[in-house]
């Protein structure tokens, strides 16, 4: 999948690999940078810490990197796990709204992306921030619906994600009034983004 | 059931529920839970569901994200508030 998309957006693929026993000597780095301990928010913290030790070890001139997180906040996408007949994660029975509220309301808690690239110099940016007020206003009933996020995807940006990235064949589905508004609104959202930081050369998480 | 009792209910969960010590001089009922990191999202979700067991309230959506939903005085406040409307 990485493959493709760099090829289809034109940039150069980093791999970034690390042995087991080399992941955790980053752990001090990512409790610290992170300020998070939840067990999640700490596996995907030492992954970005991977990461930004790969991409700080290239020197390019300028990195930034583009990171996706946040969308399964704005999007209540989070489910409890099972494994080895045991159910980690559990949720209370919470609206998709609540849970969403309660999920956007403690992204102040943890730095795990932010912080973590910064201790190695890469300033991060966040694109599905810069539309926090669109999603939010994404009513209970679009947020239950199975597909709630490829829908989304596909009626934002169009025949611009290749099916193989989202499932959906393009032109399945017809943007509605509203959701014509929503691809606008995100469109906006992302040219609000400074032109010197959109014309840099980026990474992709 | 006052304000007050709502508040004490909740700070005595939050004490429990996130191992705030006696002594912590930085909590307060005034505090902003999020910002000073006492409550992130997943506490916001075990708290949320201890407010509808406890005091059978259905939280609004809008009433998550305001200002007041930050500090245990002002969860407090909106408990009392959804009790005598619903």
């Amino acid at each position: 999948m990485a493959e493709r998309l760099c090829h289809d957006l034109g940039i150069p693929l980093l791999k970034a690999t690390v042995r087991p026993e080399r992941l955790l000597d980053h752990l001090d780095t990512v409790l610290v940078e992170g300020i998070d301990w939840r067990d999640f928010n700490v596996h995907a913290g030492l992954v970005n810490a991977v990461l930004a030790e790969a991409v700080a070890a290239t020197k390019a001139r300028e990195p930034i990197v583009f990171t996706g997180d946040l969308a399964n906040e704005f999007l209540a996408d989070y489910h409890e796990e099972k494994y080895q007949g045991e159910t980690y994660y559990r949720l209370p029975r919470l609206s998709p709204g609540a849970l969403r509220a309660s999920l956007v309301r403690g992204l102040d808690t943890s730095n795990r992306e932010v912080g973590v690239f910064a201790a190695w110099g890469l300033p991060i940016v966040q694109p599905y921030a810069v539309a926090v007020d669109a999603y939010l206003d994404l009513p209970n009933s679009f947020l239950r619906l199975p597909d709630a996020k490829q829908q989304l995807c596909r009626s934002v940006f169009g025949d611009l994600v290749p099916s193989f990235r989202s499932g959906v064949a393009p032109r399945t589905l017809r943007a509605s009034p509203r959701r014509q508004s929503w691809r606008r609104r995100a469109v906006h959202a992302w040219w609000a983004l400074p032109r010197s930081r959109a014309n840099q050369r980026g990474v992709v998480t | 059931m006052t304000q007050d009792d709502v508040s004490d209910q909740l700070e005595a969960f939050l004490r429990i529920q996130y191992r705030i010590r006696a002594d912590d001089s930085g909590f307060a009922r005034d505090v902003d839970l999020f910002e000073h990191g006492y409550v992130d999202s997943v506490g916001l979700v075990e708290l949320l569901a201890f407010m509808t067991g406890r005091f059978d309230v259905e939280i609004d959506d809008d009433d998550l994200l305001s200002d007041d939903f930050s500090t245990i005085q002002g969860m407090a406040k909106v408990v009392c508030r959804q009790v005598q409307t619903s």
